[in-house]
């Protein structure tokens, strides 16, 4: 009878790994998504007769004084926005990818195991997944730049009543109903966002990372080590063979 | 077999060569370089550079730049808030900018924050289809030599599955790559637009105003454009006055608000004394500021609007036996009328001169009976006492 190594089978990654991968490229997704629905969604919206209109950072539409009005910062924002929201949907898309791949991916089998290389298959979605988060990341501090910059520059610009002197006496408008968004928000809190954020999600990412490489380290060396067995196994079988055979 | 190999090295060399010069120029604004591409982020220089155009400038400190000249002003060190705008003026170390699309000129500018003189520019709907057509070229260059590498391994196995996953996410993350570069070489090469806002401010014109002593009325005409008028409500020298408002179109209104008698009472006491030291026959220059609100849609227009007249003093002539007053004040004026004769002594009446009005008193009416009296008139103008005389014949 011949000895064959009793090796418990070894999963690459655990499912609990697996949920942390899952959740890691969730909220990568979850934050880029959030600087689209960010980028879109109106900061301010404006109404009466002193300004009228909204103000996001892909699409503004204002009348000033019941007339169209001429601002440069709010024509650049949406050109400022482009690459943003490239990026955040790339993200979104990397991120999704990972995560699906990652899921989707098998063990092979101990037979498989000797001429593929499961490992790969989980490391490519490893770099997804940083790539994706690194992409968040960056898209998430543009777009509190460019809530700055609109919030802090542009809109304190544009007029919200107060009195107009003329030939005929000051004339003092009523004031504009205008209501922000939770885009407008977050300028106030900028400060803490533009940390905290970031570093939540790098170090979840570099958690899930860090956690799914020592699991595939660890599978390498099971398999290594069946490798390893099997080798001798087969070298005693092979002297045997003709009794077993037989 | 080495032909093909040298011939696609070189053309690697080439496009990386390029790739390298195009990024280096995309960064220059950022990094102060001689020459630097920007993209024009506002539509303020139409319709030289559209907004979307990508520009070419050379730095100030290579080239100089004078009235006309197109340059790229900005107020930060990062070069995130600039200006491109055409040079109006170069005043010492100050400029004013214009943006060829812009209808009116920035304000004195710190001419050293002047980084780039732009000398061409090239349109979004010229660059962006070569950008795009680069790029499918890229792609279709990729995609042959990935399914040329796939014909190659069709065989192989399951030995090259990993590696041909390797492969692919190698051009994923070039993919990506590329689009984190072209990322940061936009938000490089971007600026916000600094220009300050244009927009029409209402405005309201004052016309006709007009003071009738007559019927003691002021009246005047605003124009508002766009400002539906609701009411209106005056006030001068602490009197509420009765205003009305008559619109003749939406966006012109007359507003007549009624004097009365007190108020003009008013003034008299105020001027009184004015008129002393004045010989006859004196005038005496008046004036009240009216305040007013009107109530429009959109707002209120509070103007201070100024009316004057003349205090004139009244003055007299005997026609027969009648005496003539003409007394051209908003007031009704008292006269003392004496007329005195030997025969019947000094007779005496008050009589009121009624405001505006050329008043005739009947002379015949006073006296008992026909001869040549002495005529004389005393009145108070403005605290002068004053007197008139003349003889008259009655009857």
């Amino acid at each position: 009878m011949s000895e064959s190594a009793e090796l418990k089978p070894l999963r690459p990654v655990s499912r609990k790994l697996k949920a942390l991968f899952a959740a890691t490229s969730l909220v990568s997704a979850a934050l880029s998504l959030l600087v689209v629905v960010a980028a879109f969604t109106p900061i301010a919206v404006y109404r009466g007769y002193v300004a009228d209109g909204t103000v996001s950072l892909v699409w503004s539409s204002l009348r000033v004084y019941g007339g169209p009005a001429i601002l440069r910062p709010l024509e650049s924002l949406p050109k400022v926005s482009a690459p943003l929201i490239a990026l955040s949907l790339a993200s979104v898309i990397l991120g999704v990818r990972a995560v699906i791949g990652f899921l989707r991916a098998r063990s092979r089998g101990l037979e498989d195991a000797f001429h593929g290389d499961p490992v790969y298959d989980y490391l490519r979605y490893i770099e997804a997944l940083v790539l994706a988060s690194a992409a968040a990341v960056m898209s998430f501090t543009l777009l509190i730049a460019l809530v700055r910059v609109a919030v802090g520059d542009i809109l304190p610009a544009i007029p919200l009543g107060g009195c107009i002197e003329t030939q005929a006496g000051r004339l003092c408008l009523n004031n504009v109903e205008v209501s922000f968004s939770w885009v407008y928000r977050i300028y106030f809190y900028r400060g803490i966002l533009v940390v905290a954020v970031p570093t939540i999600l790098l170090l979840l990412t570099a958690t899930t990372a860090l956690l799914t490489i020592r699991s595939l380290y660890r599978y390498l060396k099971y398999v290594q080590s069946v490798k390893g067995n099997a080798s001798s196994l087969h070298t005693a079988d092979g002297a045997q063979a003709p009794s077993q055979t037989g | 077999m080495n032909t093909p190999r040298g011939g696609n090295s070189k053309r690697r060399l080439i496009s990386t060569a390029v790739l390298v010069l195009i990024v280096v120029l995309f960064l220059g604004k950022v990094l102060k370089l001689p020459v630097a591409l920007f993209v024009a982020s506002s539509g303020s220089m139409e319709p030289w550079a559209e907004a979307g155009s990508i520009v070419l400038g050379v730095a100030t400190y290579i080239r100089g730049f004078g009235a006309g000249d197109v340059v790229l002003w900005c107020w930060d060190s990062l070069r995130t808030a600039c200006i491109l705008g055409r040079v109006q003026t170069v005043v010492q170390s100050f400029v004013t900018l214009k943006g060829d699309s812009d209808p009116a000129p920035t304000t004195l500018l710190d001419g050293s924050r002047v980084t780039y003189v732009a000398v061409a520019a090239v349109s979004p709907r010229i660059w962006i289809p070569v950008f795009a057509a680069a790029l499918g070229v890229l792609a279709y260059f990729s995609l042959r030599n990935r399914n040329r590498n796939n014909s190659n391994n069709s065989g192989a196995g399951n030995a090259n599955n990993s590696k041909n996953g390797a492969n692919t996410n190698r051009r994923l993350y070039a993919g990506f790559a590329v689009l984190l570069a072209v990322n940061f070489l936009a938000t490089g090469a971007m600026y916000v637009d600094n220009t300050r806002p244009f927009y029409a401010t209402p405005w309201a014109t004052l016309s006709e105003p007009r003071l009738d002593l007559e019927r003691g009325v002021y009246s005047f005409v605003v124009e508002t454009p766009g400002f539906q008028p609701l009411n209106a409500s005056c006030v001068s020298e602490g009197f509420a006055l009765e205003t009305s408002m008559v619109s003749s179109s939406s966006s012109r209104v007359a507003a007549e608000v009624k004097l009365p008698r007190s108020f003009f009472e008013f003034l008299w006491n105020r001027s009184y004394g004015r008129a002393l030291f004045t010989s006859p026959p004196a005038r005496i220059g008046e004036h009240f500021v009216v305040e007013c609100v009107l109530t429009y849609d959109r707002g209120l227009l509070t103007g201070s609007y100024v009316a004057s007249f003349t205090w004139v003093e009244p003055s007299f002539e005997v026609d027969g036996s009648k005496l003539v007053v003409n007394n051209s004040n908003p007031l009704p004026l008292s006269l003392l009328i004496e007329l005195y004769s030997p025969r019947t002594g000094i007779i005496s009446r008050t009589v009121e001169a009624p405001p505006l009005t050329v008043h005739v008193v009947d002379l015949s009416q006073l006296v008992p009976g026909a001869g040549v009296y002495r005529l004389r008139v005393y009145y108070d103008f403005l605290g002068a006492k004053r007197g008139w005389g003349t003889d008259v014949r009655v009857g």
